[in-house]
């Protein structure tokens, strides 16, 4: 024990979820195969003999065992082992690395539409908590400016923090050539407008 | 009902079930084989497809026979066929337009 498994803190942001791939296949390339796979940790064990490589995939599926179940049985059809799942809905899988086989082999959305599907699934979520978190920093600045509760200021600055982070990961997540639909823009756009004039608007509480 | 064009992958998975029944890996190397070798169905757009096609009810799971039980196994339905015949035909269509105005 000890030597054999170990845990690495690392923070990997949705967007960011190729790299993450990238990041697995180099440590099993080191001879530590992941045991579990998270946004915040992960888990390793040691393994010399075989290197894999590492998808991983945005589902959320709900507590729909049989959907699950469907889900996992096709993608063992074509030889991925299921590693885990965290519980906002990201999959973990691995498959064996062969340097003969073609790079094909291990790429998972083969066509367009499915993966803007996929990553437009993390898109509709993450606008959601990201508008949420800009009403909770507005309604947080209003209390404090209103004079209720000064504490509250710290909370607005968080979420409107957060809401921006949100809006950039948004912007990566989104293929490059998609195009946004006007909608889209202006909602992007007051948003970002929004956020600033919380945080902006708490420096200006702070001072007087 | 109203007829969308299909993306190339739900395409050829409906036609590699025209014949009868077929498992999500038959699908995948029958579409290989039919296309030269071009288009290879991976697990992530495997899913949406057969998950989305469920739903809509273009096909539906069958129970396999004893040696495959434990492969799913997947049959088109009457109105997966309709929508196969359809495109199809829309397809036949653009060719054919397409040799009108190329002159060919």
């Amino acid at each position: 024990m000890g030597k054999d498994t170990r845990i690495i803190h690392k923070v990997f942001t949705a967007w960011n979820y190729e790299k993450e791939e990238d990041y697995l296949f180099n440590q099993s390339v080191d001879g530590w195969e992941l045991l579990r796979g998270g946004c915040f940790y992960s888990k390793y064990k040691r393994n010399n003999e075989k290197v894999f490589k590492y998808k991983v995939d945005f589902n959320p599926l709900g507590k729909d065992f049989n959907k699950k179940r469907l889900y996992v049985d096709i993608f063992e059809d074509q030889g991925w082992e299921y590693v885990n799942s965290t519980f906002n809905g990201w999959h973990y899988f691995k498959k064996e690395y062969n340097p003969q086989l073609p790079e094909e082999e291990y790429i998972v959305y083969t066509d367009r539409t499915s993966i803007i599907e996929m990553r437009n699934r993390w898109v509709t979520i993450a606008r959601i908590i990201q508008l949420v978190m800009l009403l909770f920093s507005i309604y947080f600045l209003t209390i404090t400016a209103s004079g209720h509760n000064p504490g509250m200021l710290i909370n607005a600055l968080l979420y409107s923090l957060g809401s921006l982070i949100l809006l950039f990961g948004i912007r990566k997540m989104r293929l490059e050539e998609e195009e946004w639909s006007q909608a889209r823009k202006a909602i992007n756009i007051l948003s970002l407008i929004s956020s600033i004039a919380v945080i902006v608007g708490c420096i200006f509480v702070n001072i007087i | 009902m109203k007829f969308e064009p299909l993306t190339e992958s739900y395409f050829y998975i409906l036609l590699c079930l025209y014949d009868g029944p077929n498992h999500g890996y038959g699908i995948m190397q029958d579409v290989l084989q039919l296309s030269d070798n071009r288009l290879r169905i991976g697990s992530g757009t495997m899913y949406g497809a057969v998950s989305n096609m469920i739903k809509k009810g273009w096909i539906i799971e069958i129970k396999g026979s004893d040696e495959d039980r434990r492969k799913r196994l997947y049959k088109l339905t009457d109105q997966g066929y309709e929508i196969l015949s359809n495109e199809v035909i829309r397809l036949n269509e653009l060719v054919q337009n397409a040799s009108k105005v190329m002159g060919r």
